[in-house]
């Protein structure tokens, strides 16, 4: 019985070290290979010397066994820990295929602490109603452009999530039942936390001394099919980034003369109706 | 209880430990940055120490299970000097 067992655990264990050998030499990136590494040679050397400790059956050789087992099944996760976050500290480049990068941004360069502030204007809270969160306008930055369109889409019952990084803004929403997220629009955690995954567009209505294309990428990364309206003010660069997003982009000077211009040709006509030129 | 009876079992799962063994050595030689190579050195002191209680076994004398109590001890130390070093000072690959 004795033997049965013991065999059965070394089988086991040897199995899972094999299987860590091969995931530390075939994942495509540190952080898995270390996931693979370290998780299954900690329950492989476990289970071995669980085997042993069964085989011999004494009580001064399974106190070492079971030693040896509580302190690797201890220091193992904390030595895999202090490797996976000195190396992505350092700036090991992730897996390509990596979608969302949560941490970045959130490490301190200087403290090399986790900065990450138990805010809670920094996530929506959990008494938003659902409903309100699908199928949604994501409004990026509430200043004179995005205030206007904002009123006016929920004068007209469009559900809005609000993204800015001026927590008065973020607070004076919130007192009036707006959904609003303070952060920086660029990080793929604010948009996660405003639900852009399954809003239908996205308004930027910050001016372009934000990075207007970073925020482009990112919301692109967490939601490929969203339909992004920008404003903008500069000339240079349109095309390219009209082509970048589905959507539409608003050069702010354009629009303006437009409707000045639209303004002033209906005066002309009145004129010329009115017989005064 | 007799010695070949419990001797197979063993001599497979050494067979299986040490192609972990080589397939680390692998990433080892590969690793293209230094944390990969640490991981892998981790990866091999523990199966070491699992080589070694495993051979408590085939060989029937407890004492090498101290061998992999040291052994486990040695990799969780290296790996978190490793780590601080990493930490402090960048590296350069």
């Amino acid at each position: 019985m004795n033997e049965i067992l013991s065999s059965a655990l070394l089988m086991i264990g040897a199995t899972f070290a094999l299987l860590a050998g091969v995931g530390v030499l075939r994942m495509p990136d540190l952080f898995m290979r270390m996931q693979a590494s370290t998780k299954a040679s900690t329950l492989g050397i476990g289970c071995i010397v669980g085997a042993v400790a069964i085989h011999f059956s004494e009580l001064a050789i399974t106190t070492r066994a079971l030693a040896t087992m509580l302190f690797v099944f201890l220091t193992a996760p904390v030595a895999a820990h202090m490797i996976a976050r000195a190396a992505y500290f350092v700036g090991v480049p992730l897996w390509e295929g990596t979608i969302i990068d949560e941490l970045r941004g959130q490490y301190d360069r200087r403290t090399h602490r986790l900065a990450r502030p138990d805010d809670p204007y920094a996530v929506l809270p959990m008494t938003v109603d659902l409903n309100r969160l699908a199928g949604h306008v994501v409004i990026v930055g509430y200043g004179r452009v995005g205030r206007r369109i904002g009123t006016a889409l929920m004068a007209n019952a469009i559900s809005i999530v609000v993204v800015d990084d001026n927590r008065e803004i973020v607070e004076k929403l919130r007192a009036n039942d707006v959904s609003a997220v303070f952060g920086n629009a660029s990080e793929p955690s604010v948009l996660i936390q405003a639900h852009l995954h399954q809003a239908r567009i996205l308004v930027i209505a910050v001016p372009d001394t934000v990075d207007v294309r970073r925020m482009v990428e990112m919301a692109r990364t967490v939601n490929p099919n969203i339909e992004t309206v920008v404003r903008t003010h500069r000339d240079f660069g349109l095309t390219a980034l009209e082509n970048d997003i589905s959507g539409k982009v608003f050069l702010g000077e354009h629009e303006l003369a437009v409707a000045m211009t639209r303004y002033v040709l209906e005066r002309y006509a009145s004129n010329a109706i009115n017989g005064s030129n | 209880m007799s010695l070949s009876g419990l001797l197979t079992p063993a001599a497979i799962a050494l067979a299986m430990l040490s192609v972990a063994l080589l397939l680390a050595f692998v990433r080892l030689a590969r690793g293209p940055s230094l944390p990969d190579r640490v991981i892998a050195l981790d990866l091999v002191s523990i199966l070491a120490a699992a080589i070694a209680a495993t051979y408590a076994i085939a060989a029937e004398d407890a004492v090498f299970l101290d061998v992999a109590i040291v052994l486990a001890l040695i990799s969780f130390l290296g790996t978190v000097a490793f780590a601080r070093f990493v930490e402090r000072q960048g590296f350069n690959e």
